[in-house]
């Protein structure tokens, strides 16, 4: 199965979010809450991973787009978490120079790899073993990660990684929603849904159903008050309707309407 | 490339590009021209790339934040990195620091004394030190001397101070693993420290002064009058300082 496929519309609704929500149901139950927040934090981005899954895999094997390896290999983290094997992500294009090591051995040939990286003839070190707690082996993985281009993004994503020295971390890979327009009639523009608390207070064994905004898109997905949820829910029986339902006055509601227009929850239907 | 390399150790002054000597603008114009390797702390590399966006130090800000690395291993680790690549792997290399390379930095002491040890050249580029950039909130002229030390050095190490003599402590604040300058997290512990410590040689109503900065973009100088019983509920950025008068109004 390809990446496209797994990401799959049908994919998403029937095994991935289904085998998620079950499995983050069992780590609360067991107050498993670093794994429960793995999880939950794992649910939440299938959306903005199917929503741009194909995109990521035509920019990764055309052009080797950095940020398409990052949503690649986020897809990759939530199949492992799921109990599947990771998919290959290819490598469209000849690799830099690279060595590879021990972990340990890091210590000894510190000077050597760092005199390569800082000249180019290296690009990252591909390290076979953890590299030792030891003050003088974690000072030379700092000097290898300041002089090798790519080291820092050969450790977070494996080789392919070489291809794309400024892969931006996940959580940097996609900004907000674009804002949407004023309407006489509005239409949601992400899907809503409860969800058990936000990862990082799950993490901290807090659970507090939350209000999610989700789009199927390269956006990140935002935590909102209930009466934003409330107001969105209620949007296609109109404006007037969905403020009234939330309990709000028109002056109040209009105001919660224009900063979900902002943030691209809303748009008008042309 | 063998052995032919050279090391710069620039400093760039307490902050304002106003402040940077000619001499260091050069150097870094033509590090960039010539893509020479430079390495800087995050608030100088901010400095530079504000002055020559065209260059690009290297960060050294993993040294701050490797676990069971103290801060003397650190610093001697960076002295020998910067030796390495420039008189054995043949680098002309550029170390960046804040202020005056001189005053309180303790890799650019090591680098010097081993540079010295093995009979490497280095080339030192002055910066204005901190000190002169403080000075101006008080009335000092050198007559009664002045004790100079770091806030650490009286909290820390029972380095006793006479209170016959004007002292100016520094960096009352301390990095946290983010190395970030305008820290102010870590100082309230400094401050009750050092409250300790001075109640020692000085009556609690002694008035001091917290001589600061207002930051970007201005820098000015900035100060505040206290007693030495109110020290603790401050809170600082890490390059603050602190001025004691001597008793009986010795400045």
């Amino acid at each position: 199965m390809s990446f496209v496929e797994f990401y799959s519309s049908e994919q998403l609704q029937s095994v991935l979010r289904p085998t998620l929500s079950q499995q983050l149901d069992q780590a609360i139950e067991d107050h498993n809450w670093l794994l429960a927040s793995k999880i939950l934090a794992a649910f939440i981005d299938t959306w903005a991973i199917g929503g741009s899954i194909q995109y990521a895999w035509q920019h990764w094997t055309s052009d080797c787009d950095p940020t398409a390896l990052a949503v690649l290999s986020r897809a990759n983290d939530i199949i492992r978490i799921i109990g599947g094997s990771p998919l290959r992500i290819p490598v469209p294009r000849a690799l830099p120079p690279y060595l590879e090591l021990e972990g340990h051995e890091i210590i000894d040939r510190r000077a050597e790899i760092c005199a390569k990286a800082l000249t180019g003839e290296i690009w990252g070190v591909l390290l076979h073993s953890p590299v030792p707690l030891l003050p003088q082996a974690q000072l030379a993985l700092g000097e290898l990660r300041m002089e090798a281009k790519a080291q820092q993004a050969l450790e977070r994503l494996g080789l392919v990684g070489l291809l794309a020295p400024s892969a931006p971390l996940w959580q940097d890979c996609f900004g907000r929603a674009p804002s949407g327009r004023q309407g006489e009639r509005l239409r949601l523009m992400c899907d809503l849904a409860i969800l058990p608390s936000t990862p990082g207070r799950l993490a901290k064994g807090e659970l507090k159903p939350t209000a999610w905004l989700l789009w199927n898109g390269p956006a990140h997905a935002l935590p909102v008050h209930r009466i934003a949820y409330d107001i969105l829910h209620n949007i296609d029986k109109g404006t007037e309707h969905a403020i009234n339902t939330a309990g709000l006055s028109m002056e109040q509601g209009e105001e919660v309407i224009s900063e979900l227009l902002a943030i691209g929850a809303l748009d008008c239907i042309s | 490339m063998k052995a032919s390399g050279s090391l710069t150790i620039l400093g760039l002054g307490p902050a304002r590009k106003e402040h940077i000597t000619l001499e260091a603008v050069q150097a870094l114009r033509e590090a960039a021209e010539h893509g020479r390797p430079t390495y800087a702390l995050a608030h100088a590399r901010a400095i530079v790339q504000d002055l020559v966006p065209s260059l690009y130090p290297k960060s050294l800000d993993y040294l701050y934040t490797i676990h069971g690395v103290d801060r003397p291993t650190a610093y001697r680790d960076l002295a020998k990195m910067m030796l390495r690549k420039a008189y054995v792997e043949g680098h002309n290399v550029l170390y960046v620091v804040a202020g005056s390379p001189l005053f309180y930095n303790d890799a650019v002491l090591f680098i010097r004394k081993i540079a010295q040890e093995k009979g490497h050249q280095i080339r030192l580029i002055h910066g204005m030190s901190f000190v002169d950039l403080v000075l101006d909130q008080v009335h000092w002229t050198g007559h009664h001397g002045l004790q100079l030390y770091s806030a650490w050095n009286i909290a820390h190490d029972d380095i006793p101070v006479r209170n016959s003599t004007p002292v100016l402590l520094c960096q009352l604040g301390e990095f946290s693993a983010e190395g970030s300058a305008l820290d102010t997290s870590k100082s309230s512990e400094m401050l009750k420290k050092l409250q300790e410590k001075l109640l020692l040689s000085y009556p609690e109503e002694h008035r001091v002064r917290i001589l600061y900065s207002s930051g970007p973009p201005q820098y000015h100088s900035l100060s505040v009058s206290l007693s030495i019983l109110e020290l603790p509920h401050r809170t600082v950025p890490v390059y603050s300082n602190l001025w004691i008068p001597g008793l009986g109004g010795v400045e």
